[in-house]
């Protein structure tokens, strides 16, 4: 005695009926063009970069940086040594006195007086 | 015997450490410690004798810095009472603004003047470059540092508003004057610093000249030099013409921007003959 065909109807995939296809999940398939490939490595490259770059950032953000020390400004600005580099050693005092007459400003301003006082 | 010689000079060291120790070391702070044992390296090379001149106007513009600082005071406590005159109108906010006003006249009368002496100072350093002149603008500023100390006197013995005001008025009259040699002397100052500054440039040329290394090709260059010092001196002759205004008009004339811009113009020259007096020194050392 043949056993009568029945549908399951809670599972939709699972009719005795119609032909069952494969229920594994679509495979990934590698594109065959080089170039294709190419561009996604690069793409891949770019992404761990800007992983690496912005876990350096975020790990030297809490690294404390030591500030440089706010030292006044001098009247005489600091010469280079590629500026004396060529001078013989006999001439060089004299380039030297020279030099800080030449970066000497004025630095003595009058005072700023209120010549309204009392009137 | 060895044993007791050791604790002998163990003992004996030992007053030693106990004096260093006490050595009234917390009146000295650390900062005044170097100067208590200079190095050689604070002597400067360049100048074997420093100039007296310097280290006094070091000490005058001090001065003047600490004078400021009372002004600014005396005048926060003018301004405040004159506020509170303003509002209340009595008798006794009216004598509080007196005494608050004669306190910062005084006050702006010894802060000018404390300038002045510190310019009068300054302007000796390089007083040699031209001794005629700025021993002239010395003696002018000298003079107003004189009628400014008697003014501080004039101001003690004022009691009311009505004295406070022409003292005031006539104090404006005279200011002009002051501020014109005020900024001569500043002016002059400049002026003898680039002329000492076009001094050392024609020394080092003389000794460039001399210098057997360098070739006589050179000649021709180190005489262009001598044509920049004749521009270098044009520009400081108008600076100190601009300072030659008239004050007929009992107003003051702001030459100071003008000359600057001459005092300017001179110091490109002189650096431009440095460069080429360095140019010469190294194409003959360096060849």
């Amino acid at each position: 005695m043949d056993k009568p065909l029945f549908q399951n109807i809670d599972v939709d995939q699972n009719n005795p009926l119609t032909p069952v296809e494969s229920a594994s999940s679509p495979k990934f398939k590698l594109p065959k063009d080089p170039k294709i490939i190419a561009l996604m490595v690069m793409i891949g490259l770019i992404i761990i970069l800007a992983i690496i770059a912005s876990i350096i950032s975020a790990t030297r953000k809490n690294i404390p940086i030591a500030k440089p020390k706010t030292t006044p400004t001098p009247a005489v600005p600091t010469i280079t040594p590629a500026e004396f580099k060529n001078i013989p050693t006999i001439y060089l005092e004299k380039f030297n006195q020279i030099d800080q007459e030449i970066r000497t400003e004025e630095n003595f301003p009058p005072p700023q007086l209120n010549t309204d006082i009392g009137l | 015997m060895v044993l007791l010689l050791l604790l002998f000079t163990l003992f004996s060291s030992q007053p030693v450490l106990a004096q260093e120790s006490a050595s009234p070391s917390a009146f000295i702070s650390p900062v005044e410690t170097p100067t208590l044992t200079p190095s050689p390296t604070l002597i400067p090379t360049s100048t074997p004798t420093p100039n007296p001149n310097i280290s006094l106007f070091t000490q005058y513009s001090q001065d003047y810095k600490n004078q400021l600082f009372i002004y600014q005071q005396d005048y926060l406590s003018y301004s405040e009472k004159i506020n509170v005159h303003t509002q209340y109108g009595t008798i006794t906010t009216l004598q509080d603004k007196i005494d608050a006003s004669k306190k910062v006249l005084i006050s702006r009368n010894n802060l000018l003047r404390h300038y002045l002496t510190a310019l009068r100072v300054k302007l000796k350093i390089y007083q040699d470059q031209d001794p005629t002149t700025s021993q002239s603008i010395g003696i002018e500023i000298n003079k107003w540092e004189d009628w400014l100390n008697e003014q501080n006197s004039v101001v003690a013995s004022l009691n009311n508003m009505d004295d406070i005001k022409s003292f005031s008025m006539s104090f404006n009259s005279r200011y002009i004057y002051i501020q014109q040699a005020l900024y001569t002397g500043l002016v002059q100052d400049e002026i003898n610093l680039r002329l000492h500054t076009l001094s050392l440039i024609k020394n080092l040329k003389e000794d460039i000249r001399n210098d057997n290394q360098i070739k006589p090709e050179s000649q021709e260059w180190l005489s262009s030099i001598t044509v920049k010092a004749d521009l270098v001196n044009s520009n400081l002759r108008d600076a100190y013409q601009l300072t030659q205004v008239d004050l007929s008009s009992n107003q003051f004339t702001d030459f100071y921007p003008s000359a600057k811009n001459k005092l300017g113009k001179a110091n490109t020259y002189l650096l431009e003959m440095r460069n080429n007096l360095q140019s010469i020194v190294t194409k003959f050392y360096n060849h």
